[in-house]
């Protein structure tokens, strides 16, 4: 509560003074509006209290303000914050919500209010370059490496998946991983990318754990676009006593995950006049895979392809009537449900319910922009959404496991 | 449900195939904001809510928000705003630390059509989002019947809060201004206050507005409640059954009937300016508000049924409100009444509205008084910088707010019904 209060407070000092005081420093706030209607058709019904029943309606409601303040040619800051307003009606009436802002009741704070706050300093000779030599970020901060996901893949952090125990975690419209920490990130030749990333947990228990990670990515042209990754996760502990319990031996929460992904574009193989019927994504195959944890130990976890997540997408050919139409499936052989068993533990959760059903997941997304600051999103599918609680809790396991589960969401989002 | 989405979908699409070619502009952002610091105190509240009486209490915080220019014609606007709260005193004793509590204030697109987009009149305006709607501009304090969920049918309540004599709504509005004096609304709006179950629901409301020069404004509108339930059973609830005065069930087209959330609330409101047809030289010792003579007036439910809901007459309230002249020493002085005579046992509780349609009744046993009444002033001491005060007997429910910024109360208390309660408010903001 407090930290949005005082981001609040220096979003309105930072434009009164940028405006008013000191014309070098250059601030472009920012902001977004959006009004989304949603509804799990039918769900996993795990018994559990936080269990989504069928038919459940999922509205939700949230804005954005935020800055973009360059100190300098190479020094930029950028903050921002959102208030969610979520609205749950289900068919039973005892299990329906009305939650948002920020109260005391709730605990709806971190990744839910900030949104992003990172400084970023740019070396190299030209600070304005999309590609420069380094640059050196460091604070809260929206990373996305796989630019072709929309809304399976991005296997890589842990506020999207993790090991031990592994777990995937998938949102409408947020394909992509909020991380806090430092990045240090550079481009050779305008083509390959390498980052490498110390990041803190944020997400489970225990809190604060740092990761190490490294990313490497090669362009060429437009028609192919690959990468690969390895992430330390909680490589240093901040309570070794809790990320590796004695009692858990030999289990320990920390591991090593791998990523490869690939898109390709074969719209650059056509002529350029026949190319230029297609929208700029259409068409574009694309693939991420991930080992979430490289190491086979005991007996939950005696086979790595069991923690192996492979997604292949393909963007269907819209000739421009909408900026992307997208088709995701997932195969992830994972036996037990798709979850945490609690805090501070390796464990994974039971056995699936349906363990020859939830091996596949699948969405469809597709985005419009409508006019300049205005677009709409869609998405139905059966894949790995939370619902998130009041208190700042999730639903701890996959609502959407056996076949037929699926629900849907359209968003309307304004922004600048 | 996915019949709606899609055709909203379809709208989308069919607007951007009309407007693509809008011309595009590079984005400029105004800032927007303010602060405020009110005390007020509950002077009397009813029995049963004893504890209240001679309660103190602070709230101050501020607002921040954006407003975008996209386009010519898109604006967002996006702000947020951060209350801060709390009681000290009162009869028993009871306070309440400093809470605080950061709510979204406004959050909306809006696009316009018509020749001039910058025009305040413009012909047709699409907003989408979570934005604030005030049909009845001469109203301080009570009025502003028809959107939810200031009021609410059935059962029928009023809702009211100081200086905040509007609502706040969240789903999709249409208007379009005629002449620059006729102007019509259409809003679909979701149901989301916390205490008024259940969540989702979207109603639809039709407001028309003329406006003859300075001299008369006069409006109506009709509103649609829960016209679109999500989940049916929750709006009509299968036990909710309609007794007659046999105390039998009733039936209806071969069907047992039920009481519902779902009504028809119909408002008409006029407003009149004296000021009109004085001479030039003396009108102009008058401020703009002085001498306004207005009134507004509902049915939050048209429909008779059952022995809870059988005289229309006990769901109409009626508001007649005149600005005393105050020769430009103050903004505005407006005294307001307000009649609503619902059953004696009937009040406007939050905390008793559940799923049910069915009556709400007061737990104290406190009877309603239908005469409330309130005096509001406000004054603009220097740009930026105004003091507003109220003192009355209304639809207060005290300092406490949810997570939309909606009025609560403590515990959803209706706090003055009784004769001889009220409270008195002053804020002093500074905007920009």
């Amino acid at each position: 509560m407090k930290k949005i209060v005082m981001l609040l407070m220096a979003t309105a000092l930072c434009g009164g003074t940028s405006f008013a005081l000191d014309p070098e420093i250059q601030i472009a706030p920012h902001g977004f509006v959006y009004f989304q209607l949603g509804q799990f058709e039918q769900t996993f019904d795990g018994g559990n209290a936080v269990a989504i029943p069928d038919k459940t309606w999922d509205e939700r409601f949230d804005i954005r303000l935020g800055f973009d303040a360059m100190i300098d040619q190479r020094m930029e800051v950028i903050a921002g914050a959102e208030l969610p307003f979520l609205i749950r009606q289900s068919p039973q009436a005892n299990s329906s919500q009305v939650y948002g802002g920020l109260a005391p009741s709730q605990d709806l704070t971190g990744e839910d209010a900030v949104k992003e706050a990172q400084g970023i300093y740019t070396f190299g000779e030209d600070p304005k370059s999309k590609t420069p030599p380094l640059q050196v970020a460091l604070g809260f901060f929206p990373f996305k490496y796989d630019a072709s996901a929309t809304n399976l893949g991005e296997y890589l952090f842990s506020t999207r998946t993790g090991t031990y125990p592994t777990y995937i975690i998938s949102d409408f419209d947020n394909c992509q991983a909020r991380l806090l920490g430092l990045r240090v990130s550079g481009w050779i030749l305008n083509r390959i990318r390498l980052d490498m990333l110390l990041t803190s947990e944020q997400i489970f228990q225990p809190e604060g754990d740092l990761s190490l990670s490294f990313l490497a990515g090669y362009k060429l042209g437009s028609m192919l676009d690959c990468g690969v990754g390895v992430s330390c996760n909680r490589l240093i502990p901040v309570d070794p006593s809790l990320t590796n319990s004695p009692g858990d031996a030999p289990y320990t929460m920390q591991g090593v995950k791998l990523m490869a992904r690939c898109a390709f574009d074969p719209k650059s193989l056509l002529s350029e006049g026949f190319s230029g019927v297609f929208g700029r994504q259409d068409l574009k195959i694309y693939s991420e895979a991930a080992i979430l944890g490289v190491k086979n130990y005991g007996t939950y976890y005696d086979s790595v392809w069991q923690r192996m997540p492979i997604m292949l997408g393909f963007n269907f050919p819209t000739l421009n009537v909408l900026d992307v139409l997208s088709l995701e499936g997932e195969y992830f052989d994972y036996p037990y449900q798709n979850g945490i068993a609690g805090p501070d533990s390796p464990y994974p959760l039971p056995p699936s319910n349906f363990p020859n059903q939830n091996k596949r997941h699948w969405s469809i997304w597709a985005q419009k922009t409508i006019i300049k600051g205005f677009a709409i999103t869609g998405l139905v599918g059966k894949d790995h959404f939370r619902w998130v609680e009041a208190d700042g809790t999730s639903t701890p396991y996959d609502l959407l496991q056996a076949n037929g589960n699926w629900h849907y969401n359209v968003r309307a989002m304004f922004s600048f | 449900m996915k019949k709606r989405i899609f055709g909203i979908l379809a709208a989308a699409l069919c607007f951007q195939a009309a407007y693509a070619a809008a011309p595009d502009t590079s984005t400029k952002v105004e800032l927007s904001g303010y602060a405020f610091y009110q005390e007020g105190q509950i002077e009397k509240a009813d029995v049963g809510y004893k504890d209240y009486a001679k309660e103190l209490d602070q709230r101050y915080g501020f607002m921040l928000g954006m407003n975008a220019k996209v386009l010519d014609r898109l604006s967002i606007i996006a702000a947020a705003q951060v209350y801060m709260w709390s009681t000290a005193g009162g009869e028993e004793g009871g306070n309440t630390s400093v809470q605080t509590i950061v709510v979204p204030k406004e959050g909306e697109g809006i696009y316009t059509f018509g020749d001039d987009p910058a025009s305040q009149n413009p012909w047709l305006q699409i907003a989408l989002g979570y934005f604030p709607f005030k049909y009845d501009p001469e109203a301080t304090n009570f009025g502003e019947y028809l959107l939810n969920p200031r009021t609410g049918t059935y059962p029928q309540y009023i809702i009211t809060d100081f200086d905040n004599d509007e609502s706040t709504v969240l789903g999709l509005r249409i208007s379009s201004t005629l002449s620059g004096s006729f102007r019509q609304d259409l809003l679909l709006t979701s149901e989301m206050n916390l205490q008024i179950p259940p969540y989702g629901d979207f109603s639809l409301a039709y407001l028309l507005g003329y406006k003859v020069g300075k001299l008369l404004d006069v409006g109506g509108g009709i509103l649609f409640n829960r016209l679109l339930p999500i989940v049916p059973a929750l709006t009509t609830v299968p036990t909710d059954v309609a007794f007659g005065n046999n105390d039998l069930p009733i039936v209806e087209n071969g069907d047992t009937l039920r009481y519902t959330k779902q009504g028809v609330k119909l408002m008409l409101r006029a407003s009149i300016d004296a000021k009109d047809f004085l001479p030039s030289e003396i009108a102009s010792l008058f401020g703009p508000e002085d001498g306004k003579l207005y009134a507004e007036s509902a049915i939050l439910g048209v429909k008779d049924y059952g022995v809870d809901y059988n005289n229309v007459w006990q769901r109409n309230p009626r508001m007649i409100g005149f600005n005393f002249p105050a020769f430009r020493v103050l903004d505005v002085l407006s005294l307001e009444l307000e009649y609503f005579n619902p059953p004696p046992l009937y009040t406007d509780d939050l905390q008793n509205i559940s799923g049910s349609a069915e009556p709400n009744l007061s737990l104290n046993g406190v009877k309603n008084e239908p005469l409330d009444w309130s005096i509001f002033a406000k004054k603009t001491v220097v740009k930026g910088m105004s003091i507003r005060g109220l003192i009355g007997k209304d639809h207060y429910l005290g300092y406490q707010i949810d997570y939309m910024g909606n009025p609560t109360g403590a515990d959803g208390a209706a706090l003055m019904r009784g004769i001889g309660t009220w409270h008195y408010d002053v804020k002093v903001m500074y905007e920009f």
